[in-house]
């Protein structure tokens, strides 16, 4: 162990004699000591990306065998082992992205409830906050639908104003978070143009029963609980179930009015997983509920006659299921197929109400909508490994069908089917190098001829290759250069496409004519880990980066006297930036450090000329904890600073989202054995509600500008406790 | 040990039972003696405008989309556009060009075309002065300019999309005018009739209707409730144009109005502080924003600030302001008032 000390637990070896393809399944004694009884040579490879060591051949020729292992586990808290970009697992230092991982310890350290929680703290990612739409995540200064956001590495859909709302993700299941910033379009295909968020869930670890409890409530009425249970129907199938319930009241600032600054939601997920493994088999299953009831209150309005207002309830349902299917063919090759079916409504129902007598009946039936996403995605890799190390190749498809309708997208809309094959040889010609080209072909649907007949589609060309190119030479053990560059690739969407929104108020129209958005990305990143005692280590990681997208498609006016709008592709998008991160741990103390500078340039073609829009952003984040052994508990500090945020109006002046602070101390610690673990705290200490902001808000012709933007619902005091009763 | 069960109990008790909390309910809305209320009905498409009278509470109404100029009977010789039929009813000047010139339409920049101020000032109206030559006593001679007028969209309307105008005189009550599509070279004569009892006569180029009259005489009516082009700025063009909206313009003759949203409570207005007002001879003092589109619950909401006074033919002073917009079965365009005499 990193500490020097030895295994505890027994490890399971799986052990091949190569003359006469012989498996041994042993695992070792209490103290560390395995006894294998064969003949003929073996060898022992210990592989830490791996669950299983390969024995291949030593020179012992005696029919009962006894060697020494010395395992070395992986450092997992230094370099955590990853799976996202690449289909093997691999640590952070192995991997050729530079790929950021957020685990477990930090996730709870934080007291997260949902990935705004935690993302709020990442310095190179910044939210956007709507109180009906929710959090949208920002990466490299690119968003919206070119942000992807998996689950297990399965796309989640349901995005409202090309965003998927990150508030509506619990972290009660979640293991870790990988992120990777710059376009994944050869793995991951479209939407993955800024990035990927990939939520990694716990896995079902097969053991006897578990259950536990956690629960959280804070002063402005935040109410979680959730409760876990992981056991086994038998030795091969454990199971684990997570439900849960988080209950926000609502908070306003302003008494005077009915309408609530942050709306009361009440969020139920369920979350079943199991795997099955079998020998070179293994199969996962799981299903994820997530429901979600958001009310908004319109102000109070008075006839004279009564007062009255409007309801609007905003009901959102998520179900996303896959099958994941693991085939190891033999020490080389292996086969993974993931499968997936989801699906997303967003229904809103509004109603009016009699604030006098507390009659409520439904309202107009235009004011009633459900919207529908289907999603079907099936993804196959073969992994070969040379057995000389030297290449990795992993040859894969990925199948995507996407269907969506509403009362403002047509039924009849054919939906989107995107077939695509991909291949990454991944290079070594030394011990230092790492060179991974990939390549994506895509078959789109409306972007070249359809694969299956019954769906139509313009056919206006193949969409482009997309090739990448990553990088990797370890200078040291300690540190490693990348550098790497990614086209990105994404269709337009389906509301995009076929949207159709025609009111009093409102003239918004599809675009069926639209082309792809296609981006290059530059990243240059340094980074160093260096373990220097048995509780200590540090790690610094520097990165730059550079954005350069085409066809950004927009939501742009067309004609002011009809107030005629559509998604159309303008210009260019530029975003350049830095991201800076330091970090050092010893026994006692935690203390790290990230800053982010970006710059954007947006370029829009006017009549005779290019109007050129730039703006600076930047955020900083500093993180401290102390740990008191003794006591088994630890104070954690956690202090961000987002900069001015600039953009452009609609009008082309300049708009500036004021700066903030926001600081939390939150103290945890474990009871009664380990079995309670509690945190309290406060979190945005300095009550940080909202900023200034000069920017235009609204779609009506005759809103008036905005003058602030919501930040939090201001200072939290909280208490969360956690449960291990089996 | 007993403590932190405790608090784990009540924790986990508080996350399970927390729920929306039930919205208290609120008073009856508290209505002063003296206050009247009344519904008028344009219909959820505005196809009609309403003529309304503080005095009697009566009201009468016609379709707003029947005309296409109108002419005053005052001497102020004003002619006006219909700039409420459509989003681009609108006038440019051709200079002074002959009927059988040709005219191209499109060759003619967007900022040329008008329409009239809804403030009512002839100065920035479409038309402007076309009879500004006072030839004896009620015997005026047009400028000689040919003005083109935008009846609708293209798409709808083909050739008879623009007309060409040229204003020849008034004499006495009558107006004379010469007209053509814009791709005939030959035009038509009109008289108009103008009626001293009546604010305007309405002419349209191509209904069956010919010229008509308003429902009621001017001295019978405060205010209307109609469409018509109100000057926005379009953040998004940075540009100020033409849109046409549905509110308020008062009677040109006599009555005055005065917004005084944001300016004082509607309670606290008396008829000391409404014989205090300076009134200024502004026709949308009213206008249109009364209202706002709520993006959040999609449908028009009432500025709870509203508050508005007029003073009618007869010098009497009613304050008044909007409550509603829809009817009892939530249909758009029933806007409802408030109104109470100043006393």
């Amino acid at each position: 162990m990193p500490d020097g000390s030895k295994p505890n637990i027994p490890i399971s070896i799986s052990a091949n004699v190569i003359e006469s393809d012989k498996r041994i399944l042993t695992k070792t004694d209490k103290t560390g000591y395995l006894s294998l009884d064969c003949a003929g040579p073996i060898k022992l490879i210990v592989d830490p990306g791996s669950d299983t060591i390969d024995v291949h051949e030593q020179g012992f020729g005696t029919s009962q065998i006894k060697i020494d292992i010395h395992l070395v586990s992986h450092d997992q808290e230094l370099d955590p082992i990853t799976i996202t970009g690449t289909f093997f697992r691999k640590s952070i230092s192995s991997n050729p992205y530079n790929i950021r991982v957020i685990g477990k310890k930090k996730i709870t350290s934080m007291a997260a409830q949902n990935l705004s929680d935690v993302l709020q703290n990442e310095s190179n990612i910044q939210l956007g906050q709507d109180a009906v739409i929710g959090t949208s995540a920002i990466m490299q200064g690119i968003g919206g639908n070119d942000i992807k956001i998996l689950l297990n590495g399965i796309p989640i859909i349901g995005r409202i104003g090309g965003n998927i709302d990150v508030s509506q993700i619990p972290m009660s299941n979640v293991e870790r978070i990988e992120i990777i910033e710059g376009p994944m379009s050869v793995i991951y295909g479209s939407d993955a143009l800024g990035g990927i968020i990939n939520i990694i869930t716990k896995e079902p670890l097969g053991k006897s029963l578990q259950l536990k409890v956690n629960s959280y409530a804070d002063n402005i009425e935040n109410y979680n609980v959730n409760a876990s249970v992981q056991t086994r129907i038998n030795k091969s199938l454990p199971i684990s179930l997570n439900v849960g319930r988080q209950f926000f009241r609502g908070k306003d600032f302003d008494n005077a009015t009915r309408t609530l600054d942050w709306k009361p939601k009440e969020k139920i997920f369920a979350d079943f997983n199991t795997i099955y493994k079998h020998k070179n088999i293994s199969f996962r299953l799981g299903s994820n509920f997530f429901t979600e009831e958001l009310t908004d209150r319109s102000n109070a309005e008075n006839n004279l006659i009564t007062y009255f207002g409007y309801n609007s309830k905003y009901y959102t349902y998520r179900w996303d299921n896959q099958i994941q299917l693991n085939l190891k063919f033999n020490n080389y090759s292996q086969f993974q197929w993931q499968n997936a079916f989801n699906i997303y409504t967003r229904r809103k129902s509004t109603t009016k109400r009699n604030l006098v007598t507390g009659e409520e009946n439904a309202f107009r039936p235009q004011d009633q909508d459900t919207t529908n996403f289907r999603l079907i995605n099936s993804r196959g890799v073969y992994l070969y490994k040379a057995p000389s190390r030297k290449m990795d190749l992993n040859i894969g498809f990925d199948f995507t069908h996407e269907i969506g309708n509403g009362k403002r997208i047509p039924v009849s809309n054919p939906g989107i089917t995107d077939f695509a094959a991909f291949a990454t040889f991944d290079l070594h010609p030394s011990s230092q190098w790492d060179i991974q080209p990939s390549l994506r072909v895509v078959n789109n649907s409306r972007y070249g001829s359809s694969i299956i007949k019954d769906y139509g589609g313009t056919a206006k060309g193949f969409a482009p290759l997309i090739p990448s190119l990553q990088l990797k030479y370890k200078l040291s053990k300690h540190l490693v250069f990348r550098g790497s560059y990614s086209k990105g690739y994404r269709a337009p969407s389906i509301k995009e496409l076929f949207f159709n929104f025609v009111d009093i108020q409102h003239n918004v129209h599809g675009n069926e004519n639209l082309d792809p958005e296609t981006s290059d990305n530059f990243i240059i990143s340094a980074d160093y880990r260096h373990r220097l005692s048995a509780h200590s280590f540090t790690n610094f990681n520097f990165s730059i980066f550079n954005n350069n997208i085409r066809n950004k498609i927009t939501l742009g006016l067309q004609d002011a006297l009809t107030n005629y709008y559509t998604y159309i592709n303008v210009g260019r998008f530029r975003s350049q930036g830095l991201n800076v991160k330091f970090g050092f741990k010893s026994k006692q103390m935690n203390y790290s450090f990230s800053s982010t500078l970006i710059s954007v340039v947006d370029e829009i073609p006017q009549e005779d000329s290019v109007l050129h829009q730039n703006y600076l952003n930047g955020q900083v984040a500093f993180n401290v904890t102390r740990k008191f052994i003794k006591k088994n508990t630890a104070l954690n500090v956690i202090t961000r600073y987002t900069s001015p945020t600039f953009g452009y109006n609609e009008d082309l002046t300049r708009y500036k989202i004021g700066g903030f602070y926001l600081v939390d101390a939150i103290y945890s610690g474990k009871l009664y054995k380990q079995k309670i673990g509690y945190q309290f705290g406060i979190k945005n200490i300095l009550g940080i509600t909202s900023v200034n902001s000069n920017r235009s808000q609204g779609n009506s012709t005759h809103a008036p500008a905005g003058n602030s933007v919501l930040v939090s619902p201001g200072r939290l005091f909280f208490l969360s406790l956690n449960l291990n009763l089996f | 040990m007993k403590f932190i069960f405790a608090s784990i109990l009540f924790i986990t008790t508080s996350c399970f039972i927390s729920c929306e909390k039930p919205e208290p309910l609120y008073p009856a809305p508290i209505i002063s003696a003296g206050t009247v209320t009344q519904q008028l009905e344009m219909g959820s498409s505005y196809g009609t405008q309403v003529y309304f009278d503080f005095e009697t509470g009566t009201f009468a109404s016609n379709s707003p989309y029947t005309w296409d100029i109108a002419f005053s009977s005052s001497a102020e010789n004003k002619i006006i556009i219909n700039g409420g039929k459509n989003g681009v009813f609108s006038a440019c000047s051709l200079g002074k060009i002959s009927f059988s010139d040709l005219v191209d339409p499109s060759t003619i920049e967007k900022d040329e075309w008008k329409h009239d101020n809804p403030s009512g000032d002839i100065d920035s109206s479409a038309l402007g002065h076309s009879l500004n030559r006072k030839i004896s006593g009620n015997y005026w001679e047009g400028d000689s300019c040919m003005y083109l007028i935008k009846l609708g969209e293209e798409m709808d309307l083909g050739d008879k999309t623009f007309v060409k105008l040229r204003v020849i005189n008034r004499n006495g009550a009558n107006y004379l005018i010469e007209w053509s599509y814009w791709k005939d070279q030959m035009p038509k004569h009109s008289f108009i009739p103008t009626y001293e009892e009546k604010n305007f006569t309405y002419f349209c180029f191509d209904c069956s209707q010919g010229i008509l009259n308003e429902p009621i005489d001017k001295d019978e009516w405060d205010i209307l409730l109609t469409r018509y082009k109100e000057e926005i700025y379009y953040a998004q063009v940075n540009q100020t144009e033409g849109y046409t909206v549905t509110g308020v313009l008062s009677n040109p003759t006599n009555t005055k109005t005065m917004n005084l949203t944001n300016v004082i409570e509607y309670d606290d207005i008396d008829l000391n502080y409404a014989k205090g007002i300076v009134f200024n001879n502004h026709l949308n003092n009213i206008g249109y924003d009364w209202k706002n589109f709520s993006i959040q619950a999609n449908k028009y909401t009432i500025n709870p600030k509203n508050a508005y006074i007029i003073k009618s033919r007869r010098g009497l002073f009613y304050k008044m302001k909007f409550v509603d917009f829809y009817n009892d079965k939530d249909q758009t365009g029933y806007p409802k008032m408030a109104y109470q005499l100043l006393q």
